[in-house]
């Protein structure tokens, strides 16, 4: 199967209801191991889910990049997938910066940010009332990433500890240029 | 929950009070038999951190039998353990829960650190590191240090038997004294 | 104790004689993160009713390592020896998952011969994740004899692998574009004698274990994950093939040369611990038979390109890799900005999603059970963590 694949149903209902786009950057299966590359905004990704939990998809995985430096915002990475023949839906949704990025004092980067963010939404709707899947997915990016997602249950740190004041995924926390590279200090 | 440290003496001071500590009346043969008994039935907590583990478990098993050195009796509460054997990465989240685990032992206690995660960190370790505790020895006072990643069970044999010799030898942590 | 459930009536075995009154007070039961059945550091916290589980809480992150944090710090060669450390018990297969999603990325050939021989590495090393899984489960359950008789199998394996990889347990074997080291007649020799042995040795397992009444009755209808479940949570893996999806990324989407092999995949309906318990073994069964096919079609030749890249640097982009591991479904998730150190390396790991489903699971049953039913789903506690 390619990227040029033929349009899957699912697919044909979720662009039919404008919940989704496709994603004009795709680069299709042979390179991405995605069968569909899609956009979603914010608040159509609970509506897209119904759509693919409908269909008899499973949520794969959900993350997040840290793209502030660059673009001036968090994405969330969803993929949806079928218990069967592989037909994989990746889903960005973007999302405005949780703060700032500081750029780091010991190395110049080349990135050239962006000088006005976006008007983005500050948080993404909880799809765990339609996968339960997506519970400590979601947690786990809140406790990375310190992105926020609503009507999220229960929606507290997974993996770090529970006082922890840091979000560990952050491209700006914790740079090995920052670090003093003395006693023990083995780079990279 | 650092290990406990005590001011360094100088060298005539440490022997004079050495030579004031030595007791009136040794019981030599007795305390001997008594380390001896120690050493050779060691009871280790059951008790797995990551990786390490599987080897720790793989020592108790079939080929490498921990039980022909008396170490193979695992105990699942700390309290009828004599030592514990640190087998794999020691998270941040985790360092209270094996300082609570440490205090629950019984003294005398001791502790062997298997595996590089335990020693320094081993392969997690890189500035910045914001997730493990470098070392158990930040924790709990070690008395053998098993190199590895993981060690084999054959080294954590050879470790056991180090503690051992080290037990028979009479070696005790300061700690250990006064618990 | 309560009375039990006969065993085998699933649906009757929802704890009907445990009485459906809620006793006046719940109690909060704090199990693990040092916990001889918590598989390493897991911690639930169970609200019980008596005997009777209400609701559990698992608590993971004991053994968060920040895997996917350094893999921002380093190239993408010295990420390599961390990937077998994920998942230490199926350590080649999530090591060769990467050199091969990382090819993929640069459009590296890896020559036929290193195909065949990830092929048997892979298939041994889930045969031994199996066996562990097969002895510590039995363990949990009371049962200390087949643990021996699996570790004095899986170590011939070990054995095996230790030859030509250097290791026991934390594989670094894969390169990108092929392996470190050749195999040789002697490897095969041992293979051929292995998949021998075993197929003689699991009679004696099924003897030992399979038709054992106290086995059953700690299994037959515990733990139901069935299909609804399994599909909201994301379950994959033997846990899934036990509800009975004939699910497996070796055949949905095939990696590597899988596509080449003639095997089955197992399944089982009722989806309890037991019917886990049997596609984990059938499984066994189906990897012996990929690594004989393997080990009869293995081509001579190089097992790395003849001009190995140096410095790898994957054009900016993403890619989503999955592979069978022993436990379900692994995914890896590279985004890269076109530089020698990854952007992002997001690990799906499948214990995380089985595991997840424990909340929708654990209701119901009783703290014995419990012991059962997390000793079946076979979770590695730092795959989960990171």
């Amino acid at each position: 199967m390619s990227g040029d694949a033929k349009i899957s149903a699912v697919l044909e209902t979720l662009l039919a209801a404008k919940l989704v786009q496709q994603d004009e950057q795709g680069v299709g299966y042979a390179k991405s191991g995605m069968h569909h590359e899609l956009l979603c905004p914010a608040e159509a990704i609970r509506a897209a889910a119904t759509v693919y939990r409908e269909a008899g998809f499973f949520l794969e995985m959900v993350t997040c990049l840290d793209l502030r430096e660059t673009a001036r915002r968090m994405r969330l990475v969803y993929t949806f997938n079928r218990l069967g023949p592989a037909e994989r839906h990746r889903l960005f949704v973007d999302l405005a910066e949780v703060k700032p990025f500081e750029p780091s004092p010991n190395v110049k980067s080349n990135a050239t940010p962006a000088t006005d963010p976006p008007a983005l939404p500050q948080c993404a709707p909880s799809i765990s009332s339609v996968y339960p899947a997506a519970d400590w997915f979601e947690r786990e990016i809140f406790d990375m990433f310190g992105v926020q997602f609503s009507e999220h249950p229960n929606l507290k740190r997974l993996l770090l500890p529970e006082d922890a004041d840091f979000h560990a995924l952050l491209r700006d926390f914790g740079r090995v240029e920052d670090a003093d590279q003395g006693e023990g200090g083995r780079g990279v | 929950m650092a290990v406990r440290t005590t001011p360094p003496l100088s060298e005539a001071e440490e022997a004079r009070l050495m030579k004031e500590a030595e007791p009136l009346i040794s019981f030599h043969l007795l305390d001997d038999l008594i380390n001896r008994a120690r050493a050779n039935s060691l009871w280790p907590l059951t008790f797995g951190l990551a990786c390490c583990a599987i080897e720790m478990m793989a020592a108790g098993a079939s080929r490498f039998d921990l039980d022909r050195f008396g170490a193979g009796v695992f105990r699942p509460s700390a309290r009828q353990a004599d030592v514990m054997i640190f087998a794999g990465t020691i998270s941040k989240k985790m360092g209270p829960v094996i300082r609570a685990l440490w205090d629950q032992m019984p003294a005398p206690k001791w502790a062997i650190a298997m595996g590089g995660c335990t020693i320094d960190g081993g392969p997690f370790k890189y500035p910045n590191q914001y997730a493990i505790y470098e070392g158990a020895d930040q924790l709990v006072p070690v008395d053998v240090y098993i190199p590895g990643c993981p060690p084999r069970p054959e080294a954590l044999i050879a470790g056991i038997l180090k503690l051992r010799d080290k037990i028979k030898a009479g070696h005790r942590f300061e700690e250990q004294q006064d618990a | 104790m309560p009375t039990r459930a006969k065993a085998g009536a699933v649906s009757e075995r929802q704890h009907s004689k445990l009485g459906d009154a809620p006793l006046p007070e719940t109690y909060h039961l704090n199990m693990g993160p040092q916990h001889p059945s918590m598989h390493g550091v897991l911690r639930l916290v169970l609200h019980l009713d008596g005997e009777r589980i209400l609701d559990v809480d698992p608590v993971i992150g004991y053994a968060h390592r920040a895997h996917e944090k350094m893999a921002e710090h380093r190239n993408y060669l010295m990420f390599l020896p961390n990937t077998s450390r994920v998942d230490y018990l199926s350590g080649m297969i999530y090591n060769l998952a990467y050199c091969q999603a990382v090819e993929k990325m640069l459009e590296i050939e890896v020559p036929e011969r290193a195909e065949y021989i990830r092929v048997i590495c892979s298939e041994l090393n889930r045969i031994s994740s199996h066996l562990l899984w097969f002895g510590t489960f039995l363990l949990d359950i009371g049962g200390i004899t087949p643990f021996l008789y699996a570790f004095d199998d899986r170590e011939q394996i070990l054995e095996i692998l230790d030859r030509v990889t250097g290791s026991r347990l934390t594989y670094c074997y894969g390169r990108f574009g092929g392996l470190t080291e050749d195999v040789d007649t002697t490897f095969l020799d041992q293979t051929r004698a292995f998949v021998k042995r075993l197929r003689e040795r699991l009679p004696e397992y099924h003897a030992l274990v399979t038709g054992n009444v106290i086995f059953r009755g700690r299994c037959e209808g515990v733990g139901v994950i069935d299909q609804h479940v399994a599909l909201a949570y994301g379950v994959t893996g033997p846990c899934l093939r036990a509800a009975g999806i004939a699910f497996d990324v070796r055949r949905a989407e095939p990696y590597g040369i899988y596509d080449r092999f003639e095997f089955d995949i197992p399944t089982e309906q009722s989806g309890d611990a037991l019917a886990r318990y049997k596609v984990r073994v059938a499984e066994i069964e189906q990897s012996l038979r990929i690594i004989e096919q393997a080990v009869a079609q293995i081509p001579d030749g190089p097992i790395m390109p003849d001009k190995p890249k140096k410095r790898f640097k994957p054009a900016a982009g993403e890619l989503y890799f999955a592979v069978e591991s022993a436990r379900g479904q692994f995914g890896i998730y590279i985004v890269s900005d076109g530089s020698e150190i990854p952007f992002r390396i997001k690990l799906r790991t499948p214990s995380f999603s089985n595991l997840a489903a424990m909340p929708a699971v654990l209701p119901q049953t009783t703290i014995a059970d419990t012991i059962a039913i997390v000793g079946s789903i076979d979770v590695v506690i730092p795959e989960i963590d990171r």
